[in-house]
């Protein structure tokens, strides 16, 4: 058999087709054949559309272990680079210490699930959904290479964040549906930071699209390669978006939504087992998913030499800003509420506000016009 | 045989935007009100992608759900609890 | 004034709290660490396949030379936790003996059984790892004492008296020098010539002597201790058994 690597789409779709083309022989083996009262089930398993139904259900579960993986690798790598900046070694069960943290998602996994006794029983079970729904979801909108990604709108981008502004809504519940005050504390905080570094996130999202004149990342990734990387001329943009970025997946030093000498663990606090695992994993995700989307708009994604494949490349950018978050993480402290948010609207929206004058004038002047 | 899913879809979703909007009014806790109000906004969405306009409803999700609801989650949580008739804070 | 700057511990001009400070540094030290620990090593050490090198004087768990004991018990004396107790034993080579049995799982580790010991047969051994599943099994009896002596493993720390600080000597006494050493005084009054300190003295010091006097009823020679101070190893058992409680330690400071 053959498959047909070109893409995620193409590969998964040969695959169930091969699959289901193989059930169907199975069956005609048994003795279903035309005539037989079952044949129209055979008829309908080998049916192009149901083909297509089986590998989309085959991405939706490809993509939901490999958030999971994701998850954990990344967990694992902080782990292992926290340990190095902190002069020990991080975990250390199996190769380098990588199954440790499969270990830690067993353990959890194994946990009895209880809920507070007087939370809002469906509103804290919701607010899990909603985050992970909302997280894993963005999983699917990053593009890996130019074939690979589940799912390629024109306006991925507006989708991207769309579905990252849902976070702080998700955050606040799970907060106040907990019945405590260190969840709802933690969920207000968690919430008001968000959105106010949504701002500067976003201004700096309009210079990108300004310059690319797209929405979609393939097209972006594509004018990137065409012109140049978009991290020399809007070097201020990127180092605004990587600080916005940071305070977007609540790291430290803008932890405050989880500060665990004040708040227990924030709005996280009341949740366990498996409920609390996901959530850390999704957590990880979104952290990493902010590394993806600047290596696609500041980075030029899979650009890289031909030696290795674009997924890697593009893979292995994300990694080094997931790199730098974890660096910052290692050396830096957690800083006041007032300050964190006079820093964003005092520092980071002026900056964000100069990349998009900085990007219009290329635009205009360099490029050649609209 | 050409099977259109599309006006049963947009019944099922319009129907349950119409519920949610319905049970705003009939919930007594205000933050599942403003759930509801998130759920009816999505249906909102939801509705404008069935009129093929899927900027609009991008920024539908991206103004209200992620913003306002949020605005009016941060209203109710900053409002004391005797106004609206229920216990004092605790 | 440059000494100053350096042992301050908080904040005191407003250059420590700009961005240079909190940020560049941070991240410039943190990244020095990533490069030397990802070159070389970190500090941990992965304790149970590795271990640190100890020092010759380490006091791990007291340990013994059954040959060298002589049973005087001082150490059952010193034990601040009293995990020592003298229990009878019996060997090809020794007999009949009392010889100490150590209780490890009160043991605190402080060696002060190995710095009294007259002859040295008590000893602290490099053991620390005394980790066992039941508490039984942290009882060690004479024989399971037992340690082979090297010369790092004898605790044998000179001493000085206050008085002698005081008088300007700064030379220092060995273990069971005179200077330091306590010594046995008699209350001949009380005495009733029972010669149960004889008996008892584990290195034969008490020597029973005529005085010269005689016993009036039966017209025999009255004997008391006399005690040899060089072969003294100031145990105290002679004091603890008279049973008129005429012998009395007189220290030496």
């Amino acid at each position: 058999m053959m498959f047909d690597y070109s893409g995620l789409y193409q590969f998964l779709y040969s695959v169930s087709s091969w699959l289901l083309w193989e059930v169907g022989r199975i069956l005609g083996f048994i003795g279903i054949d035309s005539g037989n009262i079952l044949y129209p089930i055979r008829q309908f398993l080998v049916d192009p559309q149901f083909v297509y139904f089986v590998a989309l259900l085959l991405t939706a579960l490809i993509y939901l272990v490999a958030a999971l993986l994701f998850g954990i690798q990344f967990i694992w790598m902080e782990r292992k680079f926290l340990g190095r900046f902190m002069d020990r070694r991080g975990t250390s069960v199996g190769f380098l210490g990588f199954f440790q943290n499969f270990a830690d998602a067993f353990k959890v996994l194994l946990k009895a699930v209880i809920t507070p006794k007087d939370a809002d029983k469906r509103v804290y079970q919701f607010a899990i959904f909603a985050i992970l729904a909302v997280s894993f979801m963005l999983l699917g909108l990053v593009p890996w290479d130019i074939n690979w990604y589940a799912v390629n709108v024109p306006l991925a981008l507006l989708l991207g964040l769309a579905v990252f502004s849902l976070a702080p809504f998700a955050l606040i519940l799970a907060g106040w549906s907990s019945n405590n005050k260190y969840t709802l504390i933690g969920g207000i905080r968690g919430a008001a930071q968000l959105i106010a570094y949504e701002v500067p996130l976003l201004l700096v999202v309009v210079s990108v699209i300004v310059m690319t004149g797209t929405l979609n990342f393939n097209e972006m990734v594509a004018w990137q390669q065409g012109n140049i990387i978009l991290f020399i001329p809007l070097f201020i943009g990127a180092l605004t978006f990587f600080i916005a970025g940071v305070a977007e997946s609540e790291r430290v030093p803008f932890d405050l939504p989880e500060a665990e000498a004040e708040l227990v663990e924030g709005w996280q606090t009341e949740y366990g087992s498996l409920g609390w695992g996901l959530v850390m994993c999704a957590d990880y995700l979104r952290a990493f998913i902010i590394c993806a989307l600047f290596s696609i708009l500041f980075l030029g994604g899979w650009t890289g030499p031909t030696f290795l494949p674009g997924s890697v490349w593009m893979l292995a950018k994300a990694a080094l800003v997931f790199f730098f978050m974890i660096w910052v993480r290692a050396a830096m402290v957690r800083i006041r509420t007032d300050q964190l948010l006079k820093f964003c609207w005092n520092r980071l929206l002026p900056l964000a506000v100069i990349n998009l004058a900085v990007a219009v004038l290329i635009k205009i002047y360099a490029v050649g016009g609209w | 045989m050409a099977f259109d899913l599309a006006p049963y879809l947009f019944m099922t979703f319009a129907g349950l935007t119409i519920a949610a909007a319905i049970s705003i009014l009939l919930t007594k806790e205000i933050v599942r009100s403003a759930l509801f109000l998130a759920f009816t906004f999505f249906g909102v969405a939801i509705v404008y992608m069935f009129l093929n306009a899927e900027f609009l409803s991008l920024i539908q999700i991206l103004v209200y759900v992620g913003a306002i609801n949020v605005l009016i989650l941060f209203g109710v949580m900053l409002t004391k609890r005797k106004l609206m008739g229920g216990g004092p804070c605790e | 004034m440059a000494e100053d700057a350096k042992n301050k511990s908080t904040y005191q001009s407003r250059s420590e709290l700009k961005p240079r400070a909190w940020i560049a540094d941070g991240l410039r030290v943190t990244f020095k660490t990533l490069v030397r620990t990802t070159v070389h090593r970190p500090n941990t050490i992965q304790y149970p396949f590795e271990k640190l090198v100890k020092p010759d004087c380490y006091r791990g768990r007291p340990g013994i030379v059954l040959e060298k004991c002589i049973a005087c018990s001082k150490c059952v004396r010193i034990c601040p936790n009293r995990c020592i107790e003298m229990v009878p034993i019996e060997s090809a080579t020794l007999g009949k003996v009392k010889r100490p049995q150590v209780n490890v799982a009160r043991c605190m580790m402080c060696g002060y059984c190995a710095e009294v010991c007259p002859t040295n047969a008590m000893i602290v051994t490099p053991e620390f790892e005394l980790a066992a599943y039941s508490r039984s099994e942290l009882m060690f009896d004479p024989f399971k004492l037992q340690f082979e002596s090297k010369p790092g493993y004898e605790v044998c720390s000179p001493m000085i008296l206050p008085s002698e600080i005081k008088a300007g000597k700064t030379e220092m006494h060995n273990k069971g020098d005179m200077a330091i050493k306590d010594t046995v005084a008699l209350d001949a009054k009380k005495c009733i010539s029972c010669s149960r300190c004889e008996k008892t003295c584990p290195v034969g010091a008490v020597k029973m002597t005529e005085t010269g006097e005689i016993n009036p009823k039966t017209n025999k020679p009255i004997k008391k201790p006399a005690f040899d101070n060089e072969k003294c190893v100031s145990c105290e058992q002679c004091v603890d058994v008279c049973p008129k409680s005429c012998l009395s330690m007189k220290e030496a400071m």
